[in-house]
């Protein structure tokens, strides 16, 4: 006999041993460097939260009244590519601020908005449906549904606005959403302040990133008066946060409040109307 | 015994050689409804426990030994699953969580192995507290060396 059995025991341990070793499954993972981190990917499906889950969190927080927060107005009438594509934003946030009210007529009022908007940007077709279930979800009062149904229809605007090559507007639809999500949830920490509260809000990653990919719009939507300041606004509650790490305090939270408030007053804002003027930055807190 | 050190040599060669059997094309489409599919499923068995299923996912191509790593913006005190699953020729998956310095977190990991063809996985934590999350979705054994569409979501609660 070639191999021996007692090689052959030999081969096999050292063939176990092998995979053992050599499995990462058994290896505790090593912790990530620098450079590795910087190098992380950045997809706009997953890495944006969705406003359901801010309110998620706020909710274990603070037991806020949502029927009696600020829903938002009608869409802005404009022509401006831009500010649509924040408005939209802003409005899929409404929408999930009126499903925490369990507010149906409201919910069906922004679907109505969102839909304009679609329409003014030319993806209206593709997401006539969603509107449809959005009515009838709320009709129902199915709740749950309804967070999946917004969540679906704002994909389905950016999906359809990749394929007609309008890809820059999905960065400002996420700045938009966002800046009201944090509007809110300054308004409710605010009301009710504790640090632990205004440490929830404490994303400066997200701001700074947002911002950043506002830099590489195509010039036109960069130097957008209105761009510019959505992009200052999260360049500013960034900073904000990163020299709070634990959590901005009452003051800041509401100068910071007052500020997206405006900022978001803005984007809602029709071209007749004179807060449609792009107003000036505040201050620095 | 020179010979003999040479035959257990080849031994060890031939058994860190991956398999090549079954490999073969599978179709694109195909294989991203599999991926699709079979991570639909997994997240079924979790919403029963009030998690909510983000609609938004991402589907990549996978190749072994070359992992993905994805930023996640997390809240504190929220519960989260990541999910993935991978059609066939994937067979074993692995989600690594991270927190914003890069640390690892020893996430809960769902104890199903479903008799489903690829693979898949999920892993879950309660978020210490709101920030920058990494997640790293790697392919460790995939039946030799083609790519798995891999699907990834998460659900949360």
């Amino acid at each position: 006999m070639l191999i021996s059995l007692r090689t052959l025991s030999i081969f096999l341990f050292l063939v176990q041993l092998g995979y053992a070793f050599g499995s990462k499954k058994n290896s505790p993972p090593s912790s990530l460097n620098t450079g590795q981190m910087q190098g992380a990917l950045y997809v706009d499906a997953l890495s944006v939260p969705s406003p359901g889950e801010f309110f998620a969190s706020i909710n274990k927080v603070s037991r806020p009244n949502w029927t009696t927060l600020d829903h938002g107005g009608n869409a802005p009438v404009t022509t401006n590519r831009a500010q649509l594509a924040l408005a939209i934003g802003v409005f899929v946030t409404n929408g999930f601020i009126a499903v925490e009210a369990q507010d149906g007529q409201q919910v069906k009022n922004m679907g109505r908005d969102m839909m304009a908007l679609s329409k003014a940007l030319g993806v209206s077709q593709t997401i006539l449906s969603r509107g449809n279930n959005l009515v009838d979800f709320a009709d129902d009062d199915q709740w749950d549904p309804l967070r999946n149904e917004l969540e679906a229809t704002e994909n389905e605007v950016k999906s359809t606005m990749l394929g007609q090559q309008d890809h820059y507007l999905i960065t400002l639809i996420s700045a938009g959403s966002w800046l009201r999500e944090i509007e809110i949830a300054s308004e409710i920490i605010v009301n009710h302040y504790s640090q632990r509260g205004a440490a929830l809000l404490q994303e400066p990653a997200l701001a700074f990133h947002l911002a950043s990919e506002l830099e590489s719009l195509p010039e036109k939507l960069r130097t957008d008066p209105l761009v510019l300041n959505v992009k200052e606004t999260l360049n500013h509650l960034a900073t904000l946060q990163k020299k709070e790490p634990y959590g901005l305090t009452k003051e800041d939270l509401g100068v910071l409040q007052l500020e997206i408030k405006k900022i978001v007053a803005s984007i809602s804002a029709s071209d007749a109307s004179p807060l449609s003027s792009k107003p000036a930055l505040p201050p620095a807190l | 015994m020179m010979k003999k050190i040479v035959y257990l040599f080849l031994g060890l060669l031939v058994a860190t050689i991956p398999s090549q059997a079954g490999e073969r094309p599978f179709a694109l489409s195909d294989n991203v409804a599999v991926a699709k599919e079979n991570g639909r499923r997994l997240a079924q068995a979790i919403t029963h426990d009030g998690f909510r299923v983000r609609e938004s996912d991402w589907v990549v191509s996978l190749k072994p030994q070359e992992p993905h790593l994805l930023r996640v913006t997390l809240f504190a005190g929220n519960q989260y699953w990541f999910i993935a699953a991978a059609s066939p020729p994937a067979l074993v998956l692995l989600i690594t969580l991270y927190d914003s310095t890069g640390k690892p977190i020893k996430g809960d990991r769902l104890k199903e192995e479903p008799a489903v063809s690829g693979a898949r996985t999920a892993v879950g934590l309660t978020a210490p507290h709101s920030g920058n999350y990494f997640v790293k979705l790697e392919l460790l054994k995939s039946q030799g060396k083609l790519p798995a569409e891999t699907y990834l979501a998460y659900a949360y609660k």
